[in-house]
């Protein structure tokens, strides 16, 4: 009896040790760079899509789980989400790792004892976007590119701010998340882009807070920006026909990273915004 | 008895050798040991090593060592295999502690002094709350401890909710998480650990006596409240050293002490060593497991998926012996 007791338990411990043992740890070659250009390991995906937009595309060897854009950057290693793989990280042998100091504080104290080229690129508001622009191509020695980036975008921006002097400015909310429902709330990076656009934003919170519906009832936007397709069934439901926005089927989506991820897809989101703005009957 | 503490030495050998020599990292063996030997800087070898690998297991080890050390205090002094820092309310209180402390601010030594306090703080609240007259039952006990640790739990999602959006990684770590894991956890929840232990092994034989129940100790010279309140205060700094550098990892305290139990019998004085030993056996193994996952999981989880069902298998096969 003792025997077979011990025996099982042996067989249990074998198969904890087998499991760790055999565990899928990601390993395997990478993929050869450019010679002499800094291998870089982006933590914030809207610095991802900058890092492409300045050419620097072949150099990333590493992104989040989080990255979807461009389609290239699903086949690149990750090395983590809210939570970060430091190993995995160290594993790709980068000589810049670029962040933006916003959203992975919690990482820093870590990061900082790797011996990591550590770069922190601030992207919460456009002014802070247009200067960290240059600063990377500054890093990656882009200039050219970085300089024709930001023209472009200052171009694109006086545009829009010109478009949006025309019509009227409608209270709007930007729908974020729709479960619990979070929305873009006062001095936030994408509050600032709809008010570019031409809207007002109609939450008065600051930061990104979750709303119940009893408060977005009595702050009855004119118009809702919503982000997530889903967020389209919502709107379906009996409380919400009471919007004034959904009864006039104000009701305008932009796709989440347009919106969210401060990049050069801003444009695309601001001439969605605008576009339909202007179809509007007045 | 001694069988069984070398083999889980061994066990914590293997453990530790290959978490030291396995990662995404890939370093090859011999290279791994100079870099210990050696202590090189400025190599990303040697930061994988010496500031990721070896804080992980030490940690591991040290956390799983005193939550199954507080798990057997806690069954001895209750009388019951079912006590455990979980169930006793005291992790929750525990991580109450340090989430005030991390949304607070409050530096890294002060944070297993919250995660203590709150852990205390709960014992004391359970115990109170269970206490008729001078007698304590222990079915009132566990209950109120379910009923505190819920609370509790409401509690500190209510703290993580009103600190906002840039605390909501705190959640990932009090699930139970040695991801983060780093010399600092390591240096000051180490002196908590250590006089808890102390604490534990100075009253291991009142405790053995005060098993046999309180009307037996008190003639035989044991100061049972003395010896009581001692014992709970040990078994609260060392839930609070363990929960406050790794958050919440349950059925360690549960499991490996009635495991040891089988082994060596009730007397403390065997069953301290053999259940800190296993008991960082146990996490370190767990926490392999939880990293080589190809999304990393808390290790909360995968002690509750190795812990839970084992438990109950031993709850069924004592039933079938009874019967």
């Amino acid at each position: 009896m003792g025997l077979q007791e011990n025996d099982s338990r042996l067989k249990v411990a074998a198969l904890v040790l087998g499991l760790a043992l055999g565990g899928c740890s990601p390993s395997g070659g990478h993929p050869i760079r450019p010679a002499g250009q800094p291998r870089i390991v982006s933590l914030t995906p809207s610095l991802t899509e900058l890092l492409f937009a300045l050419e620097a595309g072949p150099q990333v060897v590493g992104v989040t789980a989080n990255d979807h854009f461009p389609p290239q950057v699903e086949s690149l290693p990750e090395v983590g989400d809210l939570q970060l793989n430091y190993e995995a990280l160290l594993s790709l042998h980068p000589d810049l790792v670029i962040y933006d100091p916003a959203l992975n504080q919690q990482h820093l104290p870590k990061l900082q004892k790797l011996g990591l080229h550590l770069q922190p690129l601030s992207t919460q508001s456009l002014a802070e976007l247009l200067f960290a622009i240059p600063e990377l191509g500054r890093q990656l020695h882009r200039e050219p590119q970085a300089q024709a980036l930001v023209e472009h975008l200052q171009q694109e921006l006086e545009r829009a701010r010109e478009r949006a002097s025309r019509g009227p400015h409608p209270r709007a909310v930007v729908e974020i998340w729709h479960e619990p429902l979070t929305l873009a709330g006062q001095s936030t990076y994408v509050s600032e882009l709809i008010e570019l656009a031409g809207f007002r934003n109609a939450l008065t919170r600051p930061g990104y807070p979750t709303v119940d519906l009893e408060e977005l009832l009595r702050l009855d936007p004119e118009v809702l920006i919503l982000t997530h397709p889903i967020a389209r069934q919502l709107a379906s439901r009996p409380a919400w026909k009471q919007l004034s926005a959904v009864r006039q089927q104000r009701i305008v989506e932009v796709p989440e990273d347009w919106l969210v991820r401060p990049g050069p897809r801003l444009i695309d989101a601001l001439h969605r915004l605008q576009d339909w703005l202007e179809k509007q009957p007045r | 008895m001694s069988r069984w503490l070398t083999l889980g030495l061994l066990v914590v050998a293997a453990l530790v050798s290959i978490g030291l020599l396995t990662g995404p990292f890939p370093i090859p063996a011999g290279e791994v040991w100079s870099i210990l030997w050696n202590h090189p800087q400025n190599s990303q070898e040697a930061a994988a090593i010496w500031e990721l690998r070896l804080p992980r297991l030490l940690l591991a080890a040290l956390v799983g060592a005193a939550l199954s050390c507080a798990g057997a205090a806690f069954q001895s002094l209750l009388r019951s295999p079912l006590a455990d820092p979980y169930l006793t309310g005291t992790s929750a209180g525990a991580s109450l502690g340090t989430a005030l402390a991390l949304v607070g601010g409050a530096p890294p030594p002060l944070q297993p002094i919250f995660a203590f306090v709150g852990s205390l703080a709960a014992v004391a609240l359970v115990r109170r709350l269970a206490r008729q007259g001078q007698s304590l039952r222990l079915e009132d006990f566990l209950l109120a401890g379910v009923m505190v640790s819920t609370l509790l739990g409401s509690l500190v999602t209510l703290v993580l909710t009103l600190a906002g959006q840039e605390m909501r990684h705190l959640v990932f770590f009090l699930l139970g998480n040695l991801a983060q894991s780093g010399w600092t956890a390591i240096q000051w929840s180490l002196p908590p650990f250590l006089v808890g232990l102390a604490v534990l092994i100075w009253h291991a034989y009142a405790l053995n006596v005060l098993s046999l129940g309180e009307e037996v100790a008190a003639p035989a010279g044991v100061e049972v409240e003395r010896v009581k309140s001692q014992v709970l205060l040990a078994a609260s700094l060392l839930t609070g050293a363990a929960v406050s550098s790794a958050g919440l990892v349950g059925f360690v305290g549960l499991v490996i002490p009635h495991l040891c139990r089988l082994w060596c019998g009730p007397d403390l004085r065997r069953l301290l060593p053999l259940a800190l030993v296993w008991g960082a056996g146990f996490l370190l193994a767990c926490d392999l497991v939880a990293r080589s996952c190809p999304q990393e999981l808390p290790v909360g989880v995968v002690t509750a998926l190795v812990g839970a069902p084992w438990f109950l298998y031993q709850l069924r096969s004592a039933r079938a012996r009874t019967a």
